[in-house]
């Protein structure tokens, strides 16, 4: 474990704004970053580098939908529906550790990331909403005004198992991985369950504070988190989601797409290059 | 993927909830947040009020602290600080739950009243049993 420097705080700040702009745009924690940065980069053992990343995915959680409450966007019905799936999976980690070794855990997350990432790809052109505002939401569909087109939309939630599976697994890794799990349940959401990008990433980082807490807790009762450090990343976060709420409503859900497909690729060659040492 | 799924979104919801033992509820038959925007409307401020008010403390207190203990190299204040920054920040989460489930109360929407507590005794119980089993150490 590195010293605890000024420099260190610093650079650890700049990754937690990296981590909050992918929270506020794509529903990310940016746990999936932040711990192979700690532990492969900084060199932080796999633990304290979990501990600050899920602290951080909190941060993040609880910033972006500080920000997004009360403009619609998060389906806040879905949202506590998919938590009880969520935090069930975390609930189950423990045993899913006994069975599984990390560096497998690690290649299966690369191998569906890129997977994931190329079925985004091929429904660029593809968008879940409806512009007709008689159209019936249901009832766990939503709507809200996107600004890209000028209207409010509509959209029905379909395949809701699959949604529930993927909220589990990702609740069910988190606390393994030190992530919250948003890289699983957005593409999912988006590209199964027809939830628009955008509703599907308030969605998801409404979620993941509660994901997250179970295994951080974890981690800051056995005295794991370093303090100044997570303070740093956290603050990080704030102005990394701060600039990415004012920017992402801009955004073309297009462009946010190509984004979410990038970083599935980057992450699935982090995952193959630490699951392979 | 195809379009004709979408008129079937009312009917896995019962059959969703099998997986985690609770049996059916009614969940279809919730009207309160379903119909009433204007309930969903205040669920929304009484999150944003709680998430807006955790994120403040502690960031105040996590900068606060950061700069002591950058300056006075680890200093009892700083950790105090920085510690009760973090327990803020740890805690949001679950507040926001807690809220949550007020709120369905006073709406009488039993459904998601009863999956919000779902949701802080799995909580509650990841937390405890982590901790007792040490299973990390």
């Amino acid at each position: 474990m590195p010293a605890v420097t000024a420099s260190l705080a610093l650079i650890i700040f700049t990754a937690g704004t990296i981590a909050g702009a992918l929270g506020a745009l794509l529903g990310l924690g940016g746990g999936v970053f932040l711990v192979p940065f700690l532990n492969l980069v900084l060199g932080f053992p796999f633990s304290a580098a979990a501990a600050i990343s899920l602290t951080t995915v909190i941060a993040t959680s609880s910033t972006v939908s500080a920000g997004r409450a009360g403009k619609q966007l998060i389906n806040m019905k879905l949202g506590m529906l998919l938590e009880v799936a969520t935090a069930a999976g975390s609930f189950l980690g423990g045993v899913t550790a006994q069975f599984v070794a990390q560096s497998v855990l690690q290649k299966m997350f690369g191998f569906v990331a890129v997977i994931v990432a190329l079925i985004m790809l091929s429904r660029l052109r593809h968008r879940n909403v409806i512009l007709d505002p008689a159209v019936d939401p249901g009832v766990l569909g939503g709507r809200y005004h996107e600004d890209e087109s000028g209207c409010t939309v509509t959209y029905r939630v379909k395949r809701l198992p699959l949604a529930v599976a993927a909220s589990f697994v990702a609740g069910n890794v988190s606390s393994l991985l030190g992530i919250g799990g948003g890289i699983i349940k957005v593409p999912v959401l988006n590209a199964w369950c027809g939830i628009p990008l955008r509703a599907a990433a308030a969605t998801s980082a409404f979620m993941i504070g509660v994901t997250a807490t179970a295994g951080a807790v974890v981690y800051y009762g056995h005295g794991l988190l370093q303090p100044t450090l997570a303070a740093a990343a956290v603050l990080g976060v704030q102005l990394g989601s701060w600039g990415g709420m004012k920017f992402g409503a801009a955004a073309s859900t297009k462009w946010l797409k190509i984004l979410m497909a990038a970083v599935l690729f980057i992450v699935s060659a982090m995952m193959f290059v630490r699951g392979g040492r | 993927m195809s379009e004709d799924r979408t008129t079937k979104s009312r009917a896995p919801l019962g059959k969703s909830r099998a997986p985690l033992g609770k049996g059916r509820t009614p969940l279809g038959e919730s009207p309160a947040l379903g119909e009433s925007p204007a309930a969903l409307a205040r669920l929304e401020h009484v999150i944003g009020t709680v998430l807006r008010g955790g994120v403040l403390i502690s960031t105040v207190c996590l900068s606060v602290g950061l700069l002591l203990s950058l300056a006075t190299n680890g200093g009892a204040a700083s950790v105090l600080l920085l510690n009760a920054g973090i327990i803020v920040l740890l805690s949001t989460p679950v507040a926001r739950v807690i809220v949550s489930t007020v709120q369905y109360v006073i709406e009488r929407d039993w459904a998601f009243a009863t999956l919000t507590v779902i949701v802080l005794i799995e909580l509650m119980a990841s937390a405890v049993a982590a901790l007792v089993f040490n299973r990390r150490a």
